[in-house]
């Protein structure tokens, strides 16, 4: 694992130099957009378009590395839906393998999910990659988000590193001494010394604040000043405009729901229920090979 | 969170909860190492909910999906709800005494499990499709092949892994306090040195027990 503090990556990109706000504006817009849409299609088509950005911005190739996280799950989704539709019948059946019947309503319906969350990972995912943590904090400040709650995410992100590199200290420590690297008897000589070590780290942190004058009741400042600019403006008006006319157009196509009606060609619906079985039992075999170790 | 105790400092209460929340994240790293079904990932928030109070936990738990969120993906976000619950559940159980013995602590671990798992289900079914991305799906699958409803089964899935771990949660927290300076600790009462091989123990029966028991409840509901 990474032990690189925050997904944000640097860059000069259009997106990298927008304010944190605009930032969130577009992705609460997007959010309003992608939950309700039922077509799988635009979708992952969506999820595409971020995708490219991602290129654009130049933060690619950790933004694999983050969506890949949700590659499991998006599997897992479209497996349950395929094979047990989580929706009122009637269900049109595509074929049988064994026990398990796939239906069109399933699969379109898992694709549906799928592609939902992988559309709203990936926008998530960008948009933190393009912002600075400390930059989003100083913008949330403004709009009335606790001094408080800023501060102790950020030293939460600053501690996650370092107590990584311990814990992975305290596991190989204690492999030289003879302890089982799995099962849950390793849980507490690997969690007990890092936590004692972090209580120190608790101890010289409140000393060094306190030292810093923390706690006095002045105005707090940040190195780094946001300022909303004329193009931040703009951004906020044209993506508040173009939500509206979306949401307008998509809700009078029914957000393309096409659940009840659409039918996978044959060949197409094959090639996806194998995609998503074969996901799905990769996963779990992968799950209790690790178990069984 | 009205309640700062009076004699722990602002400035640790300003450190304890971010390295309660990085402890938070971190253990899903160790028992990611260590190939466990689990996920540990709030022991941090038990621990604060216990020194501090209940709402510094749930702050702690905030605090720890905000950094969820900038370190692997916004998308779980919601689950922000799950862990400032749990913090909420043992905050005042402790309070009303459930920490202080063995069995009480166990209750307490059980209890939690299955108020955090009833907070992840709808998250589970409306955003995720029941999906977990973990060791759980595969279980999920088996409930639904029995003919369970996709909540039912995302439910009975979970709590399996959930209870394991909040019930694991309690015990590793309360020997956590333990190694805590007196300073933090002097609020708190909680159970003296629990018996760790019976805490395996009694988690892999009740496991296995709910496991059965919700096998039985979803294949006579049909």
């Amino acid at each position: 694992m990474s032990t690189r503090a925050t997904l944000y990556t640097p860059g000069q990109s259009f997106l990298h130099k927008l304010n944190p706000l605009t930032k969130m504006v577009i992705l609460l817009a997007l959010l309003v957009i992608i939950f309700p849409l039922m077509n799988p299609f635009i979708l992952f088509a969506l999820a595409g378009v971020a995708v490219l950005l991602a290129i654009a911005a130049g933060v690619f190739r950790d933004f694999v590395q983050g969506m890949s996280i949700l590659i499991p799950a998006a599997f897992a989704m479209a497996f349950f839906q395929t094979f047990w539709p989580a929706i009122p019948p009637p269900h049109r059946p595509i074929l049988s393998i064994g026990l398990l019947t796939a239906y069109h309503e399933g699969l379109y319906y898992g694709l549906v999910f799928a592609g939902r969350i992988l559309a709203m990972g990936a926008f998530a995912l960008l948009i933190v990659q393009v912002t600075h943590p400390v930059d989003l904090f100083v913008s949330l400040l403004k709009i009335g988000v606790p001094y408080m709650l800023g501060f102790m995410t950020l030293v939460t992100l600053q501690l996650v590193p370092i107590l990584m590199r311990e814990a992975s200290t305290i596991i190989q420590a204690q492999q030289s001494r003879g302890m089982k690297a799995r099962g849950l008897t390793a849980i507490i000589p690997s969690m007990i010394p890092l936590f004692a070590s972090s209580m120190e780290r608790v101890q010289q942190l409140a000393m060094s604040l306190e030292a810093r004058a923390f706690g006095s009741s002045g105005k707090k400042t940040s190195l780094r000043e946001m300022r909303m600019r004329g193009v931040d403006y703009a951004v906020v008006v044209v993506t508040v405009a173009a939500t509206a006319a979306a949401v307008l157009y998509f809700n009078q196509h029914g957000w393309f729901n096409y659940l009840r009606t659409y039918t996978f060609p044959l060949s197409l619906a094959v090639a996806l229920i194998a995609l998503v079985t074969i996901g799905f039992v990769g996963m779990a075999a992968y799950f209790l090979a690790r178990l069984a170790g | 969170m009205s309640e700062v105790p009076g004699r722990i400092p602002p400035t640790y209460i300003a450190v304890l909860v971010p390295v309660a929340a990085a402890i938070n994240v971190v253990g899903g790293y160790i028992v990611n190492v260590l190939h466990l079904p689990v996920f540990l990932d709030m022991i941090g928030t038990c621990v604060v909910s216990w020194v501090l109070g209940p709402w510094w936990g749930v702050l702690t738990g905030v605090v720890t999906n905000f950094a969820i969120a900038l370190l692997i993906n916004p998308v779980y976000l919601p689950f922000a709800a799950c862990n400032a619950i749990g913090a909420l559940v043992w905050g005042y159980g402790a309070r009303i005494g459930l920490a202080k013995d063995f069995p009480r602590l166990l209750f307490l671990g059980i209890v939690s499990a299955f108020v955090i798992t009833s907070m992840a289900v709808p998250i589970y079914v409306f955003v995720f499709g029941g999906a977990t991305g973990h060791f759980a799906d595969i279980m999920t699958a088996v409930y639904l092949q029995m003919g369970a409803q996709l909540w039912v089964a995302v439910f009975s899935s979970n709590i399996l892994s959930s209870l394991a771990d909040k019930i694991l949660a309690v015990f590793l927290a309360v020997l956590i306090i333990e190694a805590l300076p007196p300073m933090l600790r002097y609020k708190v009462e909680v159970a003296k040195q629990p018996r760790l091989r019976v805490v395996m123990y009694a988690i892999v029966g009740i496991v296995i027990g709910v496991a059965l028991a919700a096998g039985f409840v979803i294949l006579t509901a049909k």
